[in-house]
């Protein structure tokens, strides 16, 4: 079955006065139709990049998508003129933000900013327009529709101006809407609405949806499978149940075990991933998380590990996963790393 | 509403109070309209005097002329005779706000479009180009600039008429000189302020959105990027104003600022009270005007006069 959306062995750079950041070096993964997939990963580590890379969104320069293919219902975006990529974007795929409080334009009316969209691509006329718009207020929650488009959006909390965002996002019907950290900049109970209310378009309108979040809580509710990036690269991929039952990189490991859990009544301290993020500016020439890793072998910092399958759906690149590497059992997981979780890691310049 | 009405009377307020300080720095110089003449027998120069009410008590000399500006009468020149300012202001103002007019018509657009092509262009050459000339704008003194071009485009090239009045072709130079430094300021503010918003939020969304270039340009950024420029508005239409007196003096226009300043020297107290209470009612206008399409371009600007309201 050909898939929605195929990312090939994507590398994105920015040059800047310091030299090439390599934001994204060779990613590869795929959404199908109808799917969530979760990206997660610590800031900076190219979630942002890549799937502004899949919409075009790359300033160039400083920004330049070096290498890779994606696909999009067969179609290779990089190769399209920008005139096309733009006919696609807020047509058959769209994005929402991280601040919604920035997102919308503080001197065009919500009215204005949601209906040019479909003057844009589906050519309607005012009336038409108008009636699509109210609808899809009204699908995200916001009741007065009428009211709220002529209204501005600095009459508007940063919750409705997210459910405003979505609306304008889905009112051309995409297949594909690309949420990057839709809820990071919301307060927790604004959050778990929104979270909600994607949850129910997801389901009404059979869209297929990238998240973006550094929280995997998130991703356990939405998603159905799960890319974790580090440092520009993914390290682990797999459906959700396999990223939180049997993860196998020590990343993920960090990642999961630095969620703070409700049940735990107890007042313990949250374990961090000691060490700062890497350095893209530099690249290691091994794995980029071996400086942070309680595991690190001397091959780590010698040589990027290659992608392991480990079953259908679940890879991950980790020396750990090398039949000559030793095995560690779960105990010896859990010492290791609370036994460096005060020590510095590598430290950047 | 409320809040125009208050500044219409305040207005008012302002433009009287100029009037009042006018007058009063007026007659703090000395000498009087006559006084440079060749010298007359006393007999006439105090019939002079007598005629146009300048032996009565200062006071009543400033009421009278209030009680006149009310029925917006401006009262006779002295110098030219047989002439009232009403007459010379009517004579002069439409040449001095065709200037204007141009000027502020080319300062706005060309500085604009000036502004948004640099931005578009960051650090290519057309945008260094447009820089230069800025920076040549912003530094070269009108008069500089008028008397540079009479020599060489007009003298010596022989493209428009150096001098004088009345034809098309005689507006070319004198709105040059006059708007070179409003036309600098205007693509500078534009330049910086469309640099700004280009990288907003709200414009990587309209991008995601995938909206036209053009309509992203000029509908969701430049609105916003023109913000600063309204800012100057107000302390442009003074320098429009001002700026137009030594452009008349320059090109020998026979508009307002000739009679201003003649005026001056002359003592002729009713043109210099016209001229002066003429310019300042303008400004104030143009202030309030500029107030006005603050909030038309920005929604989040309330004019309520009250402060957080």
């Amino acid at each position: 079955m050909q898939h929605l959306l195929e990312v090939d062995n994507l590398s994105t750079s920015f040059f800047t006065y310091a030299g090439e950041i390599r934001a994204v070096s060779g990613v590869s993964f795929y959404v199908d139709e109808g799917e969530a997939l979760g990206i997660v990963g610590e800031s900076g580590c190219g979630k942002s990049v890549t799937v502004k890379s899949i919409m075009g969104l790359i300033p160039e320069p400083p920004g330049k998508i070096i290498k890779g293919q994606i696909n999009f219902r067969g179609q290779n975006l990089l190769a399209l003129p920008e005139k096309k990529m733009a006919a696609l974007r807020g047509k058959a795929m769209s994005m929402i933000f991280q601040d919604p409080m920035t997102s919308l334009n503080p001197v065009l009316t919500i009215g204005q900013q949601m209906i040019e969209v479909l003057y844009r691509h589906e050519g309607f006329g005012k009336r038409e327009a108008f009636a699509r718009t109210a609808e899809f207020l009204d699908m995200v929650g916001i009741s007065d529709a009428r009211h709220c488009l002529k209204q501005y959006p600095h009459e508007f909390s940063g919750g409705m101006r997210q459910r405003v965002m979505i609306a304008t996002a889905l009112l051309c019907q995409p297949q594909l809407l690309i949420a990057d950290e839709p809820t990071t900049a919301l307060d927790v109970t604004i959050q778990a609405q929104i979270l909600e209310l994607l949850r129910d378009l997801k389901k009404k309108v059979n869209l297929s949806i990238i998240l973006i979040t550094h929280d995997l809580g998130v991703v356990a509710g939405f998603c159905s499978r799960v890319i974790v990036m580090y440092g520009g690269r993914i390290v682990e991929s797999g459906l959700v149940q396999d990223i939180f039952k049997s993860a196998q990189h020590p990343y993920t490991w960090g990642l999961l075990r630095s969620i703070p859990r409700l049940d735990n009544t107890q007042r313990t301290r949250l374990i961090p991933i000691p060490g700062t993020p890497p350095d893209l500016l530099h690249p290691a020439p091994g794995c980029e998380f071996a400086a942070r890793c309680p595991f690190a072998m001397n091959i780590c910092n010698e040589q990027v590990p290659v992608m392991r399958q480990i079953n259908s759906g679940h890879q991950a690149a980790c020396w750990l996963l090398h039949p000559q590497a030793p095995k560690l059992n779960i105990a010896e997981r859990r010492s290791r790393y609370e036994g460096t979780s005060h020590s510095g890691g590598r430290k950047s310049c | 509403m409320r809040y125009i009405f208050g500044r219409i009377v305040s207005a008012i307020f302002v433009v009287w109070f100029v009037i009042t300080l006018t007058f009063m720095l007026m007659h703090a110089i000395p000498g009087g309209p006559f006084s440079s003449e060749k010298v007359l027998p006393p007999a006439i120069i105090d019939n002079i005097n007598e005629r146009y009410h300048l032996n009565d008590p200062l006071l009543k000399q400033y009421l009278d002329y209030l009680k006149n500006m009310a029925y917006f009468d401006f009262g006779p020149s002295y110098r030219y005779q047989g002439r009232t300012v009403n007459d010379l202001l009517q004579e002069g103002f439409p040449k001095t706000a065709l200037l204007g007019l141009s000027a502020t018509i080319l300062a706005l657009f060309g500085g604009v479009a000036m502004g948004v092509t640099a931005a578009l262009k960051q650090n290519k050459m057309l945008d260094y180009v447009i820089i230069f000339l800025v920076t040549i704008g912003i530094s070269v003194p009108s008069f500089v600039l008028a008397t540079f071009l009479q020599y060489y485009i007009g003298y010596e090239l022989h493209w428009f008429p150096p001098l004088g009045w009345g034809e098309v072709k005689n507006i070319i130079l004198p709105v040059i000189a006059l708007s070179a430094y409003p036309v600098a300021q205007i693509a500078r503010l534009t330049r910086a302020g469309m640099l700004d918003v280009l990288t907003q939020d709200y414009i990587r969304t309209a991008k995601a959105k995938g909206l036209a270039k053009s309509t992203i340009i000029i509908r969701h950024a430049l609105k916003n990027a023109l913000t600063p420029v309204v800012t100057f508005l107000g302390p442009f239409f003074a320098y429009i104003l001002t700026g137009n007196f030594v452009i008349e003096y320059v090109f020998n226009i026979p508009g307002i600022g000739q009679f201003f300043v003649t005026s001056i020297s002359n003592r002729d107290y009713p043109v210099i009270m016209g001229t002066t209470v003429l310019f300042a009612a303008l400004l104030v206008t143009f202030n309030l005007l500029a107030d006005i399409i603050y909030t038309l371009l920005d929604p989040r600007i309330k004019l309520t006069g009250r402060e957080g309201a």
